[in-house]
């Protein structure tokens, strides 16, 4: 089962650029590495047409190519919204982007992990196909975002239920 | 709520605070197609570099035949023919000569592409124009070719190819220059699978061209040796 490119581009962009702005935060390097993913799919989209992970993959290529291009930037920049930044005293806007930096201060396979699972809104098998890990090691890296986010931001998430992962 | 809910609504609301970015399908179509031709264009490099110093350019087909007569005395490709069609084409500054059997494209069958852009397709089937899943190739055109049809196609990069990519012009082409593209196949439908492919990068005075290539799995020998007339009879300015 093939589909055209078009159709795959047009059902996945806003996914794939969320995926890319939770991962590095930055909108341009967002918008840059899930353009240059969707252009590395298409340059290969015969083969890529007939897998089933099609979206995995063009993910995955979005989050590494911003993981590349924000240190690059990194170097010479500091890391961009954090709540230091964001131009507002709002307390919501404060808290949004502090969301936003305990995410990408989370080591990357947990990283990716929460991304696929929380943003892209894969199943825990789907995230596992893309990660090429298995479901038990997917459930483990979710389990460890989960206390590393709950402790960065101060247990502003609430555990309510542990279970509430779907399958 | 679950704790994964609330998570989940946290980072999607923070997400959206910042503002998405839209990207362009024409541009990741476009730079993807064009890279696509890059990395065939790097095999065939690779496949010259390798199989020229150990001869396996003599393996194949139908220019590898024994001949009657030396090339040198091979009659010229059938300019003016009987039975063939001369056709001048001085917006893009070329002429070629093909069967009058054949169909030659009066419109460009792969609009999507830019770089390169189509010059020419000729072939046995009816030319149809765009396709659904390759910009690079006359997709439909060749989803209208048979078993026994044969499409050629040239198409000119943008920009001239750079440093040793690309050879020169052979004195007469071969079906076994360039590369075999799998890549033109795998546009089509599976049952397509059995049809073959073969891209040539060449340049000719100054200017690069690729000639794409597509035979169904029971083309003749007589019109192999026709599309290679084909192929010879090209001239550009």
């Amino acid at each position: 089962m093939t589909t055209s490119f078009e159709d795959f581009f047009a059902a996945n962009e806003a996914a794939v650029v969320r995926a890319s702005l939770a991962f590095c935060g930055d909108p341009h390097i967002a918008k840059d590495a899930a353009q240059e993913a969707f252009t590395r799919a298409y340059a290969r989209w015969g083969r890529l047409s007939r897998s089933d992970w099609a979206i995995g993959w063009v993910m995955t290529t979005s989050m590494n190519q911003c993981r590349r291009a924000a240190s690059r930037r990194h170097r010479t920049s500091p890391s961009p919204l954090s709540s230091k930044d964001v131009p507002s005293f709002e307390a919501s806007a404060v808290a949004r982007a502090d969301v936003l930096a305990a995410l990408r201060q989370l080591p990357v396979r947990q990283r990716q992990a929460a991304i696929l699972f929380y943003v892209a809104d894969l199943s825990v098998r789907a995230v596992a196909d893309v990660m090429r890990v298995s479901e038990g090691a997917v459930k483990s890296h979710l389990s460890a975002a989960r206390a590393n986010l709950r402790r960065r931001l101060g247990s502003n998430a609430t555990p309510v239920d542990k279970e509430g992962a779907r399958q | 709520m679950t704790e994964d809910d609330q998570i989940r609504d946290e980072l999607n609301e923070a997400i959206d605070s910042v503002g998405q970015p839209r990207l362009s399908l024409t541009t990741a179509m476009r730079s993807g197609a064009r890279r696509r031709w890059v990395r065939r264009g790097s095999l065939a490099l690779g496949a010259a570099v390798i199989a020229l110093p150990t001869g396996l350019w003599t393996l194949d087909t139908v220019r590898d035949r024994p001949r009657v007569a030396p090339a040198a005395l091979q009659p010229p490709a059938p300019r003016e023919s009987p039975g063939w069609t001369h056709y001048r084409d001085d917006q893009n500054g070329y002429s070629v000569s093909y069967p009058s059997s054949w169909n030659r494209a009066t419109e460009v069958l792969t609009p999507a592409l830019e770089s390169p852009r189509e010059l020419l397709v000729v072939g046995t089937a009816a030319m149809v124009p765009n396709g659904e899943k390759c910009a690079q190739y006359p997709e439909n055109a060749i989803e209208a070719m048979g078993p026994s049809d044969v499409l050629m196609s040239i198409q000119e990069p943008a920009t001239p190819f750079g440093g040793s990519f690309g050879m020169d012009r052979p004195d007469r082409f071969r079906l076994s220059d360039g590369s075999a593209s799998t890549d033109i196949t795998e546009c089509l439908p599976e049952s397509y699978a059995s049809y073959s492919g073969r891209m040539i990068p060449f340049i000719d005075g100054g200017r690069s061209f690729y000639a794409v290539v597509v035979l169904g799995p029971s083309v003749s020998d007589d019109t192999k040796d026709d599309l290679l007339a084909v192929l010879d009879s090209l001239e550009f300015d």
